[in-house]
């Protein structure tokens, strides 16, 4: 033992999140290399997070530290029978298992002209030097840890790109699987670029298929050029046993417009961090989210939007439903550049709590450096309304089926925002498969 | 249909039914007449079933059954609706759903198949015409930014998508205008049948032009003070309530 007097210790950093060994770098072209140790100077620079982060007061990760999560190597032997509950009659998919590329489980052709779908290890493998631009981001290395640690173990993902002028009519779907027979880590990462005048519908879906426990830091990446419409919906279906720390990162361009929406269920670890760049006028973003928690399960969303052009618009609408002993975190900051004049921003958190012991925190922080802007926040943190239950029982609806109707209302606000059918009704499945899980229904 | 007897209830320990008589038969209207605050609305609510309230002593007989000891969706399925005073709004859950939820629970309570969704439909269709709602309602958030009169045909409707045996309805004629009172009025008289109970609460007389009760009972500071036929109803209209307190407290001389 070293008596040497200890001067504040770094907190430790969990093997799994230690510095990539340089194996891992094999066959990677020097600049996506170079990216990578960029990443992983970042999260250095961070330090690996814990409640003392103001960031992180509410969310601790000291569970994760002393697991011995590894990284899988891709290799499976999932069917697409398998994959068939998670996906849509029809349209494009692209499949990554332990956030690598798998062309057999991914059905990617018969795209329109203008559309690819396709793996982001091959277009960096090919020099693609436009898809390595878009991934190297300043602000979020230096705001988000995860966001580094994900560039620092870059290996592959999807990358789903429009043309300009390229209007795709039917739902992208990215499936991100996390699988092991032991406890495995991944860094999915997800770029979406859309081009001038396009339209995009995308599902992001991340689901399980493994018995031991599974920790997913992945990145979704939306950047969105003059006058793109995306309508973008993000699904946790990893149950208990799957752990997230995500990232969302939209950047729009003038007059474009992104409506995202994540629905994190279930009783585990749940991290979102969020981040919105409205950086040219015209830009409009929804970002909104359903976080329905039950056991011991812990959700935190915590956004941050940048006004930074003028006659740009935000609406954010988190709403939570919390059951017994579960937390949920809603930290919402925006922030309105001194340009950003006439700028409309919205945001609301709503928490349903089911049991006394659920506990949620709220923290809207506003941050308004220009005059001539509509900026406004509410929170609220209530119970399932008695009169209501009452009403419905002098109707005739046992108490089981009220809840249940009450709980779709609460949610409906959310779900109804979506624009595209299909994704309506997968979110729709996704709340009643929670509450049949949390025993709700 | 209906049997109370000595029926006292209140709230928090303070008593506001004072000891109700009342007894209703398959076929009759009844009218409870009485100023706001005397408890008509708490005897609507004691009787669905509304835990806020306290039933302290009496009985409640319904159909021959002990109506207290049922739980408020049983009483609904055996037949007992209430028209809400002021309908709770339900953001998020459509009209609908509400609707095709509440038939189908009494329904099968009855032993029978709930309807599917096309039958459902043309059987709410036909009813809505009655009340003369616009279709589009029916995808309304339930209650949810509807006026005070789209409300109370809201109440209507329900009654005759459910067709209860016994139906309450609770000031279902204040905050109308005299359209709206009388089509809410037609629909009352077509419900009318040898096999049903109406109770009317009402603060006017006003619905009583429209609608012919066979009984009018007042009820004053929780307790029925005075019964009689129709023609009580014109009385109170012409006197307003302060006679009957003025014959009660000679009475007590
Ligand atoms: N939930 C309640 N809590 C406390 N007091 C109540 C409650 N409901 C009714 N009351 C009281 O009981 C009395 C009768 O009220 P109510 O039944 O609403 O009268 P009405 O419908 O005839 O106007 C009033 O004094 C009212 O304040
Ligand atoms: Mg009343």
């Amino acid at each position: 033992m070293s008596s040497s007097v200890e001067i504040s210790p770094a907190p430790p950093v969990p093997q799994w999140a230690a510095q990539p060994d340089a194996a891992s770098f094999d066959g990677q072209t020097e600049a996506w290399a170079n990216l990578r140790r960029k990443g992983y100077a970042a999260f250095s620079r961070h330090g690996f997070p814990t409640t003392r982060m103001e960031a992180w007061r509410n969310t601790s990760l000291a569970h994760l530290i002393d697991i011995d999560f590894q990284l899988a190597g891709g290799d499976h032997n999932i069917t697409q029978a398998q994959l068939k509950p998670y996906l849509l009659p029809d349209g494009p998919v692209a499949v990554l298992v332990d956030g690598i590329f798998s062309p057999e489980l991914s059905a990617t052709g018969g795209l329109p002209a203008g559309m690819t779908l396709s793996s982001l290890a091959s277009a960096l493998q090919a020099g693609d030097t436009s898809a390595l631009a878009q991934l190297d981001d300043e602000q979020a290395l230096d705001e988000y840890p995860f966001s580094a640690l994900n560039l620092a173990h870059l290996r592959d993902g999807v990358w789903l790109n429009l043309q300009p002028g390229t209007q795709f009519e039917g739902v992208a779907q990215i499936l991100v699987i996390s699988t092991g027979s032991r406890p495995t880590v991944s860094f999915p990462r997800l770029l979406i670029t859309v081009g001038e005048n396009t339209q995009l519908t995308v599902l992001e879906r991340y689901i399980h298929l493994g018995e031991s426990p599974s920790l997913t830091i992945p990145e979704t990446d939306i950047l969105c050029q003059q006058s793109a419409v995306v309508e973008h919906l993000r699904l946790h279906d990893e149950n208990g046993a799957g752990d997230h720390i995500g990232s969302v990162r939209a950047v729009l361009r003038r007059d474009s417009h992104l409506r995202s929406i994540d629905i994190s269920t279930g009783r585990r670890l749940i991290r979102n961090d969020i981040q919105g760049r409205l950086a040219e006028a015209g830009a409009a973003l929804e970002m909104s989210g359903l976080y329905l928690v039950d056991g011991s399960g812990h959700v935190d969303n915590h956004t941050r939007l940048d006004h930074i052009a003028p006659h740009t618009t935000s609406a954010q609408n988190y709403k939570g439903i919390l059951t017994d002993t579960a937390r949920g975190v809603f930290t919402g900051r925006v922030v309105v550049h001194p340009e950003a004049q006439k700028t409309v921003a919205r945001q609301t958190n709503r928490n349903l709590m089911l049991s006394d012991k659920a506990r949620v925190h709220t923290d809207p922080q506003l941050e308004i450096f220009a005059n001539d802007v509509k900026c406004n926040h509410g929170s609220t943190v209530g119970q399932i309304d008695r009169d209501a239950l009452f009403y419905f029982s002098t109707r005739g609806i046992d108490e089981e089926t009220a809840r249940r109707l009450l709980i779709h209302g609460f949610t409906h606000e959310v779900v109804a925002t979506l624009r595209n059918a299909a994704l309506r009704d997968c979110a729709e499945s996704a709340i009643d498969g929670w509450l049949e899980t949390a025993g709700l229904a | 249909m209906l049997e109370i007897k000595n029926l006292h209830a209140g709230t928090g320990g303070a008593e506001i039914l004072h000891g109700i008589n009342l007894e209703i038969s398959a076929g009759e209207v009844h009218a409870i007449m009485g100023p706001n605050g005397s408890g008509k609305s708490t005897l609507s609510q004691v009787l669905a079933g509304n835990d806020t309230y306290q039933v302290t002593s009496g009985t409640v007989t319904y159909k021959g059954a002990d109506l207290l000891e049922l739980s408020p969706e049983l009483r609904a399925r055996e037949g007992l609706f209430l028209s809400f005073q002021y309908p709770v709004a339900i953001p998020g859950v459509n009209n609908i759903y509400l609707l095709q939820a509440a038939l189908n629970a009494i329904r099968k309570h009855r032993g029978e198949e709930p309807l599917d969704a096309i039958d459902f439909l043309e059987l709410v269709r036909g009813r809505i015409k009655e009340v003369d709602l616009d279709e589009e309602f029916l995808h309304r958030p339930v209650n949810d930014g509807f006026s005070g009169g789209e409300k109370k045909r809201n109440e209507i409707l329900q009654m005759l998508v459910l067709e209860p045996q016994l139906a309450i309805l609770d000031e279902t004629d204040s905050g109308l205008d005299i359209d709206a009172l009388k089509l809410i009025a037609e629909g009352v008289n077509r419900y009318r049948s040898s096999e049903r109970a109406i109770l009317l609460i009402t603060h006017y007389q006003r619905l009583l032009n429209y609608i012919s009760p066979d009984k009018v009972h007042v009820l004053l500071d929780g307790r029925i003070v005075k019964s009689g036929g129709p023609e009580l109803a014109v009385e109170l209209e012409e006197k307003g309530y302060g006679w009957i307190q003025e014959e009660l407290a000679e009475k007590a001389l």
